[in-house]
């Protein structure tokens, strides 16, 4: 982790392929342990958090080498603590989300400097808070047709997903939580996606990345999973998510049947591109889209 | 007031959006929907069309038909084929030159004299270590103790860890020791003298000086940390044991721990090599919510030198740091203790800089190996071999490691290198992923790691 790149490749790229373009250097203020990035299409911007300085960057969308971002977020009056989970732009409503251990806070998308968050959710009754075991966030998504905001994280130390309506404030009960055996969630996963269009919630789970709906509540089996062919046997880690923090698999096999923790959508081409360790494997999933 | 200024601004922002998404779905109607789904995406059109209604189309199905199982072979697959190096250590006893190769997460030892003729495609290690059995994952950081020649391993990731290998290992092996490290490992480095290791770690920024036989839940000796320290992002750790002086470069991104949280106010139990803390686990719950507020901070990247037992949250004793001395994000360190010069992997800048031990403020350095005959690629690694006097090189961009004379100065070929690839081929210089994304305008797949 001595080269914390943003790294953009041509999405028919295969084998030993070099990035197009590398966004890296003192001057991107960047760092490693970004476990986040959104590339937000109606303005043309990359987002990424930088955890050691407490900030979030927004990049160009075609932001290349030693190039600064257009935007930072930091300072005390961000209260930002530790944006190494998971951040979420919402192109809609024009708001960005960062999930810190066990509050969401939100801001403008336009934010610039050291800007105060315009609305947290914390609290006991969110189920943000996990005071045992390792910090409960993860992933954070908006849906703005479905006006929601959905949460991946740990609670009671098991993995869940909850939904929250997208301007959940203060100390506010999900409306929802997807949790239970039949999920097949064992841990809480840094990349969970939403898919608005079909109301899709995308979640990395034991034994590859399972979908839901929006409208699923309780101990709900995943409507799809999506696996490996050779793979995909429950008994298989998903990925990190499966394994809990620290599952990484030292050989960069994704696992077993899982397709792996951290994944994009590309809803034109029907596919979706799943980290595999250091290698990108894409898949094509015309069914789901 | 600004309640209200704001809501007017996001009314007027969702207005904005309303008409932008508006005019991707009049693109939508006259351009085809593959045209238009590719300046906008498909969801953000539809978006649009439910703005008014909010409406939640969504399949509909029993939970006994789930889940609906879709194995499917990867399309395509980027990866590198070959070698990429992050770290470099020489055993000058055993005459080999090992290095880490975090993309495929393996450990390679090659002859010090291996050079690969430039018709090979590459030349193979004299060992590899890797595996499932060997632990090694996002192996950033090497030493090679030249007494037993031992390999020790930092891991800068999941597995937070230092593991030990013998020599002879080779293959998929277990380690022979295994210490458990906090998060986000770097730089390592050892005082011979002492059977000590340095080991430097990012964020929350600290240099752990522990026992060089130390393994399990063993507490480091001695813990640099604090805000005096001035460190921030640590990476590479240098020592100079004939003057007594420690070095730890910094990429300049950090914030402030909350009194009392630093590493140094974990719980530790029993002493000598029994002298215990609770790793990770204590981390995890001790640690929760210790980082200030909106404490972050950005500064120049710069190499900080302290007292080589410097301990606790004391100030450093100089700071090269400044336009002059063309620092972008510093690697791996090291040091000739004979000329007490300085070699820092410049990986940003491609270049190998040395600087003078006494060097302060902002000083150029005394050398700068770079340019385009240099094969210099993304050095993460240096090392000194003291015994016969050359500098190696681990590069991130070109699968290889390159070595020059000691006096090497300019756009100054290498003596020999180590491919493990054919010459010119590229790389995706990808190690363990942190995220990923797909940029809808250029047809990319984005990603951080």
């Amino acid at each position: 982790m001595e080269f914390p790149q943003v790294a953009a490749f041509a999405r028919l790229a295969n084998g030993s392929a070099a990035p197009t373009r590398s966004i890296a250097g003192q001057a991107t203020k960047l760092a490693r342990s970004g476990h986040y990035i959104q590339y937000d299409e109606v303005h043309d911007e990359i987002v990424i958090a930088n955890p050691f300085a407490q900030a979030v960057l927004f990049f160009r969308g075609g932001a290349n080498g030693k190039e600064a971002p257009v935007r930072t977020v930091m300072g005390p009056h961000t209260q930002i603590q530790s944006p190494d989970f998971g951040l979420a732009v919402d192109p809609v409503n024009n708001e960005l989300y960062v999930a810190e251990q066990d509050e969401i806070k939100v801001f403008p998308r336009g934010a610039d400097g050291d800007v105060p968050p315009i609305r947290i959710l914390r609290g006991p009754h969110t189920q943000l808070e996990n005071n045992y075991g390792t910090p409960s966030l993860r992933g954070v998504q908006v849906d703005p047709i479905h006006n929601v905001l959905v949460v991946s994280g740990y609670f009671q130390n098991r993995g869940h997903i909850l939904i929250f309506d997208r301007t959940a404030s203060g100390d506010t009960k999900p409306k929802a939580e997807i949790v239970g055996p039949r999920t097949l969630i064992t841990g809480a996963s840094y990349s969970l996606r939403v898919y608005p269009p079909k109301g899709w919630i995308l979640n990395a789970v034991r034994g590859g990345l399972g979908i839901w709906s929006v409208n699923d509540s309780g101990d709900i089996p995943p409507l799809y999973l999506l696996g490996r062919e050779g793979g995909n046997r429950e008994e298989d880690a998903g990925g990190m998510a499966a394994a809990g923090v620290g599952g990484n698999n030292p050989l960069g096999e994704g696992g077993g049947g899982g397709l792996g923790d951290r994944f994009a959508l590309n809803p034109k081409a029907k596919e979706i591109s799943v980290e595999n360790g250091s290698a990108i494997r894409t898949y094509s999933f015309p069914e789901i889209f | 007031m600004e309640k209200k200024a704001f809501r007017s601004r996001q009314s007027a922002n969702a207005v904005a959006a309303l008409a932008l998404m508006g005019s991707i779905a009049v693109g939508l109607i006259y351009a085809g929907e593959q045209q238009a789904s590719h300046q906008a995406g498909p969801w953000l059109v539809a978006a649009a069309q439910a703005q008014s209604s909010r409406s939640a189309a969504v399949s509909k199905s029993s939970p006994g038909d789930r889940p609906i199982r879709i194995n499917r072979t990867p399309i395509r697959t980027i990866k590198d084929d070959g070698a990429v190096f992050t770290a470099v250590a020489v055993d000058p006893v055993r005459d080999e030159i090992v290095l880490q190769d975090e993309a495929n997460q393996r450990i390679y030892a090659y002859n010090r004299l291996d050079n690969t003729p430039a018709a090979a495609r590459m030349t193979e290690p004299k060992r590899t270590i890797g595996g499932n059995n060997t632990k090694i994952a996002d192996n950033c950081g090497i030493y090679v103790d030249p007494r037993s020649g031992d390999i020790y391993s930092i891991t800068g990731d999941t597995s937070d860890n230092m593991l030990v290998f013998t020599h002879e290992a080779k293959g998929n092996v277990p380690p022979v020791r295994e210490l458990k490290t906090p998060h986000r490992m770097f730089g390592i480095a050892a005082n011979e003298e002492t059977d000590e290791l340095y080991i430097a770690t990012q964020w929350p920024p600290a240099v752990f000086v522990y026992r060089k036989e130390a393994e399990g839940k063993e507490a480091p000796v001695r813990i640099l940390e604090g805000p005096n320290t001035k460190l921030a992002g640590a990476m590479g750790v240098a020592l100079d044991t004939k003057h007594q002086g420690m070095y730890v470069g910094n990429w300049g991104a950090t914030s402030a721990t909350q009194e009392g949280m630093g590493y140094s106010g974990l719980p530790v139990y029993g002493e000598g090599k029994y002298r215990t803390w609770d790793l990770p686990d204590g981390l995890q719950l001790f640690f929760r919510k210790r980082m200030v507020p909106g404490s972050g901070t950005y500064t120049a990247p710069f190499i900080a030198s302290f007292p080589i037992k410097a301990s606790g949250n004391v100030a450093p004793e100089r700071i090269i740091q400044g336009s002059n001395t063309h620092l972008d994000w510093p690697g791996h360190m090291y040091m000739d203790m004979d000329r007490q010069e300085l070699y820092v992997a410049n990986t940003m800048d491609h270049s190998i800089l040395v600087f003078r031990a006494t060097d302060s403020g902002n000083a150029a350095p005394i050398r700068a190996i770079k340019g385009d005959k240099t094969d210099i690629s993304y050095p993460v690694g240096v090392f000194f071999d003291a015994k016969n006097q050359e500098i190696v090189v681990s590069n991130w961009g070109n699968h290889a490691a390159t070595v020059y004379r000691r006096d090497a100065n300019g756009n100054t070929p290498p003596i020999r290198k180590i491919r493990t690839a054919p010459e010119g081929t590229p790389s995706p210089m990808l190690s363990h992923l942190g995220a990923m994304t797909y940029d809808s305008k250029r047809d990319e797949i984005v990603v951080d790691q």
